[in-house]
């Protein structure tokens, strides 16, 4: 150890990535960059119809998300909740 | 009628019981009435942190049951007469109390107090439902890190959900490291507050006197010497009331170090 180093702390970082870049990028993969967008479902009464639709939804979303980040549609995975009236859309995709 | 707040955050351990206690003394400091409620049954807190766990009898628990009334369920402070808290069960389960009991007590209580702050218990259950329902607005919690921040988007999300408007739904960022913003190794203020979309009410920087007022059983607020945390939880109450305060920037919330610490410093090895 030469004298230099006795004053040097010991360093945490692995990469030259700064961990906030790589916190930022990961947290708009994560939340998106904007508002949240509810909708109401009140409207719909006929239960196979809301399916349906849902179903033409996910497939709609499925196929825009994997064109947007060219990746295959199996990779895309929506999960569709409902509350208090209101439907959560929540895509994940699955990057290699 | 009684101002109602939520104190929520989605994820746990972020400081939503300190920063309760702590903003319901400031409050209660400059003379309001105030009560805090604990809606983490079965994971009770607030009690210990306003070191008053040797004096509850009842709990929320015993009022729900009919057992008592939910003034004689209140402890009071020590120091503060016009600060009471209304303690939960420990051996209870959330599912044990519904939104709708919350809310007629919170109504009876309503009555006699200026602000209510309930303590949300983390998660999206049914603690959670029972603590919004009887809120007027909402205080987000988050700390710096991207668990915290999502988990903070997902309740901002239900909140709306649940009606809350915008206007309603109040940001604080806990435990926030400047110095660490600094060297690129944390996500800024703008960071946050681009990704949740939230106007911010208060920035709470990361600081051991937090574990030693635990510790003590004190509050901060009410601890001495504490001035310049105390002056940030005081202008976060002022926000809430509507004041138009500007945020501290970054070199405002770093705590200047004394020349001993930083020769000190020099020669630690992290």
């Amino acid at each position: 150890m030469s004298f230099f180093d006795f004053f040097k702390k010991k360093s945490v970082k692995a990469s030259n990535d700064s961990a906030r870049d790589s916190a930022k990028e990961r947290l708009e993969m994560l939340v998106g960059n904007g508002r949240r967008f509810v909708y109401k479902i009140d409207d719909f009464t006929d239960k196979e119809d809301l399916a349906k639709k849902t179903e033409e939804i996910k497939e709609k979303i499925k196929q825009e998300a994997s064109e947007l980040f060219k990746t295959d549609a199996d990779k895309v995975k929506i999960v569709v909740e409902e509350h208090n009236g209101y439907v959560i859309i929540i895509t994940n995709i699955n990057f290699e | 009628m009684a101002k109602v707040y939520v104190v929520t955050s989605g994820k746990g351990g972020v400081g939503k019981t300190t920063l309760t206690a702590n903003l319901g003394t400031i409050i209660a400091s400059k003379g309001d009435k105030v009560a805090l409620v604990d809606a983490d049954i079965g994971m009770k807190n607030l009690d210990v942190v306003m070191g008053l766990e040797n004096r509850i009898i009842y709990t929320s628990m015993d009022v729900v049951n009919g057992k008592v009334d939910v003034f004689d369920a209140l402890v009071r402070h020590k120091q503060l007469k016009n600060l009471s808290i209304l303690p939960a069960s420990q051996v209870a389960t959330k599912e044990m109390i519904s939104p709708d009991d919350m809310k007629q007590m919170i109504s009876k209580m309503s009555e006699k107090f200026d602000y209510i702050l309930i303590d949300c218990p983390a998660g999206i259950e049914r603690g959670f439902r029972n603590a919004v329902a009887p809120a007027d607005e909402a205080i987000v919690v988050t700390t710096p890190e991207l668990p915290a921040i999502t988990d903070a988007d997902r309740v901002i999300g239900l909140l709306e959900n649940l009606n809350f408007d915008d206007s309603k739904i109040h940001l604080i960022i806990n435990r926030f490291k400047p110095h660490m913003v600094r060297h690129g190794d944390m996500l800024t203020v703008e960071d946050i507050k681009s990704a949740l979309s939230i106007d911010i009410v208060g920035i709470v920087p990361d600081s051991e006197d937090v574990i030693i007022a635990t510790n003590k059983g004190i509050p901060l607020a009410l601890m001495d010497g504490k001035d310049r945390l105390g002056k940030i939880l005081e202008d976060i109450v002022l926000r809430l009331k509507g004041e138009d305060l500007p945020i501290p920037t970054l070199e405002e919330l770093e705590e200047k170090q004394s020349w001993w610490k930083n020769f000190r410093n020099i020669f630690r090895r992290d």
